[in-house]
Order: structure tokens, then sequence, then C-alpha cells
């Protein structure tokens, strides 16, 4: 593995997460609340990449800002999910944001602190594949439709999952690894940012599915 | 020592990060399956409690007419029979009695009660539906309330007409026969067109020249209890017949709704 297939990656990943905002932009009025919540999380997620981009970071802790990004991260993903889910389960969507809220300000001023921070991550993982698993199981009760794969929300929350039970295990490990292993975190990262690929590639299916749907929609009146 | 544990946990990393994709893959494909099956199966239970409340709603039309025929037979055989008894028995006192006159207006009367009778009878249950079939019966229809409630009432046949069976032709004719009612009774019309037009399919076309009505919004009280009992027995009537009703709403006045049965 070379860094330069590593900066490669990382950057397709970062391109197609602006190609997503972008995509989240058309037809921006006609598109669904979920793919709005899903334009702002990516938009958002972008900002990171930017940070570390503009400011130079180097000798500095950019482990702040990134867990700071997690945590919002997630409020934004819990938001999509409870609008997915037609306003259900209020209580359990605020308790889980407020509960790993807390546990992600507990991890970078006790637990991790300065070291690669890997724990918030793994929660938000383990909440996030909570979330998918949810809202499937609300899809078998619900049955909105009856072909789901017509559903933008269905492959967003395909993405969500495979990413997430994607690098779970990697997560998890990654901080032993690194720190007690002295292993090199260069191809986890690899990994990782494949699989991240991947989920965004997912969720560009769901986009164009919905921008389908949007188009039909519009041609309908044309056709009567 | 380190080397191996780096790989043991890298392995463990490997087949938990593979494990978790593969349960991810499956979530994935069980709800694609699944999903589609169960709405197949609520697709199947709707088409069965549609076809459960339109054998309902058939066994209730079916008894409303038996109750009618009954009726109408009682009507007709029994008190019909009856009142002409009366009328011979009337005419038999009449030609005993000195001044006949005296009860001329009680045979009047009398007369005009056979009438009515009669008249109900034939409204419940028209014998020439039964004999002649749906055109003869729509036809005599029209002629009959043309007489009595001194509107026109035109009747015209386009193509050729293939009999249908007995119980759609009566669902037909009651239509037919309520349609023509509320023109008479709501849309103070003078005119009244009734049109058969046959062809792979049969096309029935009511029109008056009266105040008209707002079809719209009679449809939009769909699901309301607002909604009379005459519309809401042509409704289903035109549901078990598989057809399909349709108001014009492009008309300055008057009504012209057109109801098309498949044959």
């Amino acid at each position: 593995m070379t860094l330069d297939l590593f900066a490669r990656i990382s950057h397709a990943q970062v391109y197609l997460a602006i190609l997503i905002v972008i995509f989240c932009g058309l037809y921006f009025s006609k598109r669904c609340i979920e793919s709005k919540v899903l334009g702002l999380h990516y938009l958002f997620g972008l900002l990171p990449s930017l940070i570390f981009l503009l400011v130079p970071m180097k000798g500095k802790e950019y482990n702040i800002p990134q867990n700071v990004y997690l945590v919002l991260q997630l409020i934004i993903i819990s938001l999509l999910f409870y609008k997915a889910v037609l306003g259900k389960y209020k209580g359990l969507f605020i308790s889980v944001t407020l509960g790993f809220l807390v546990f992600g300000f507990i991890n970078i001023l006790f637990i991790q602190k300065n070291d690669i921070n890997t724990y918030t991550k793994t929660l938000s993982s383990v909440i996030l594949i909570f979330y998918c698993v949810l809202y499937y199981y609300r899809l078998l009760v619900d049955l909105p439709v009856q072909h789901l794969h017509k559903l933008p929300m269905f492959w967003y929350s395909m993405a969500f999952l495979m990413y997430n039970a994607g690098t779970l295990f990697l997560m998890l490990f990654t901080s032993y690894l690194v720190e007690v292993l002295h292993n090199d975190l260069l191809i986890y990262w690899t990994f990782h940012n494949i699989l991240d690929i991947v989920q965004n590639l997912i969720v560009m299916v769901g986009l164009w599915k919905e921008l389908q749907h949007i188009r039909s929609r519009s041609l309908l009146p044309l056709v009567q | 020592m380190e080397g191996a544990s780096a790989y043991q946990v890298a392995l463990i990393v490997a087949i938990g990060t593979v494990v978790m994709l593969l349960l991810a893959a499956a979530i994935v494909l069980f709800m694609l399956f699944y999903q589609k099956k169960m709405a197949q199966e609520q697709l199947k239970r709707q088409r069965l409690e549609m076809d459960y409340q339109q054998k309902m709603t058939l066994a209730a039309l079916e008894s409303q007419e038996n109750e009618r025929k009954r009726v109408a037979a009682d009507l007709h055989d029994s008190i019909g029979g009856m009142l002409s008894t009366i009328r011979v028995g009337l005419t038999t006192v009449a030609k005993q009695i000195s001044d006949p006159q005296l009860i001329e207006q009680q045979k009047q009367m009398l007369d005009d009660t056979i009438s009515s009778v009669r008249r109900i009878s034939r409204d419940l249950m028209p014998p020439t539906l039964e004999k002649f079939g749906l055109v003869e019966a729509v036809k005599e229809m029209c002629e009959r309330v043309q007489s009595t409630a001194y509107i026109r009432v035109a009747f015209t046949e386009h193509g050729e007409f293939r009999a249908l069976e007995k119980n759609q032709e009566l669902m037909i004719f009651r239509i037919i026969q309520e349609l023509i009612n509320n023109a008479v009774k709501h849309a103070k019309s003078s005119t009244i067109n009734v049109a058969f037009n046959a062809t792979d399919k049969l096309e029935v076309i009511v029109e008056d020249d009266g105040v008209g009505f707002d079809s719209t919004a009679l449809l939009r009280h769909h699901a309301s209890a607002s909604r009379g009992l005459g519309l809401f027995n042509i409704e289903n009537r035109v549901r078990l017949l598989n057809a399909h009703l349709e108001f014009d709403n492009g008309r300055k006045s008057g009504t012209r709704i057109t109801m098309t049965i498949p044959l």
C-alpha cells in the first residue's frame, strides 16, 4: 500500500461526497425530506475535509474538530431516520442522541483524549446499524410500497448499514492495532475509505431513483 | 509474539468485518424478499376483502330486488285483485240503485287507486323487463314518466343491443330509473334524453336540461354520510357491473351522465 494510492482513494471519496451534495441540490424542492437531510449531512461531512485542506493542522490536535463533527453528524443522521420512520420513537431518538453526545465528550475529555479517537466512531456505527434495522423493521410493519427498491431511503439505509457494519470491527480494534501493536494504520484506513466509497455509490443509486421518480412525475401532465 | 498477536487481531478484524458485511447483506436481501412477499399477501387480502364486500353488496341488492318483487306481486295480485272485485261490486250496485251518479265519485276514486297500485307495482318490478328485456322496459319507463310527469322523455337506440344476463339488465334498469327520477325530482328539467349506444361496449347516456349539479362537490363528499342513498345504490350497481360512470362537468346547464358497461 503506497501513500499515493491512499491519497487517490481519499480524493475519490471526497469527490463522490461533493457529487452527492450536488445531486441532492438537483430538484431540491421536489426531493423528499430524507434526501434533503442527507444532502445536509454530506455537505456537513465535507467541512472536516475542507478544514484539513485549508487550515494547517500539522502539529495541532485534530481529534477535537473530528469528534465535534462526529457528534453533530449523528444528530443529523438521527433526524434523518426520525423523519424516515415518520416521527415515531421520538423519545428513543432523543435519548440515543443525547447519550451519544455525552459519551463523545467523555471520550475526548477522559478516555481516549488526544490518541486515535475511535470509540466514539464505534458507538456511532452501532447506533447507525440499530437505526437501519429499526427503519427496515418499520418498512416491514408499514408496507408503504410494493417495490422497496423504488424508495430512496431504502438505498440510503442500505448504504449506512453496509458501511457501518463493515467498519465496526475496524474501528473497534484500530486503536489497539496502532497504539499497542504499532501496526500500520494506512492499510486499515484505506479499507475504511473503500467502504466509504461503496456507501457513497449506494447513496447515489438512491438519489438517482428519486430523481427518476421526480422526472416521471413532472412529465405526467404532458402525458395526460 | 507481538507479530503473532498482531496477526491474530488483524484476522479477528478481517473475519469480524466479513461477518458483519455478510449480515448486513443478509438483512437487505431478507428485507427485499420478505417485504415483497408481505406486500403481495396484503394485496391478496385486500382483493379478498373487496370480493367479499362485492358479494355482500350483491346479496343486499338481490334481497332488495326479491323484496320488491314480493311487494309488487302482493300489490298486483292481492290488493289489485281485491280492488278490482270491489270495482265490479260497485258497478253492480250502481245498476241496482235509482241514482247511479251517487257513487260515481267513489268509482272514480277507486279507479285512480287501482291505477296507482298498478303503477307502484310496475315501478317495483317492471314485467316488461322480464318479458321483453332492457330496451323495451326502458322505453316503457320513458313513456310512463312522460305521461305522468309532463316532461318530454326521449329514448334513442344506436347499434345492435345484445341481451345481457337478467340480473345485469335489472341493475342497468335500476340505475337509469334512479337517474331519471333524479332529473324529474331535483333538476327541474323539461326534457330528458336517454340513449343506448351498443358497440363492443354498452354506453348509456342520460341527459337533461335542468339546473344541473356540481358533480365535483358530490364526489368530494364521496365518503361522507351526506351522500344520498340513490347515489350510493348507483355506485354499488356500477361497481358490480364493472362499469364506469362519468359526469359531464363542462356544461353550462343540465346534466349529462354517461355509463359505460363492458360487454
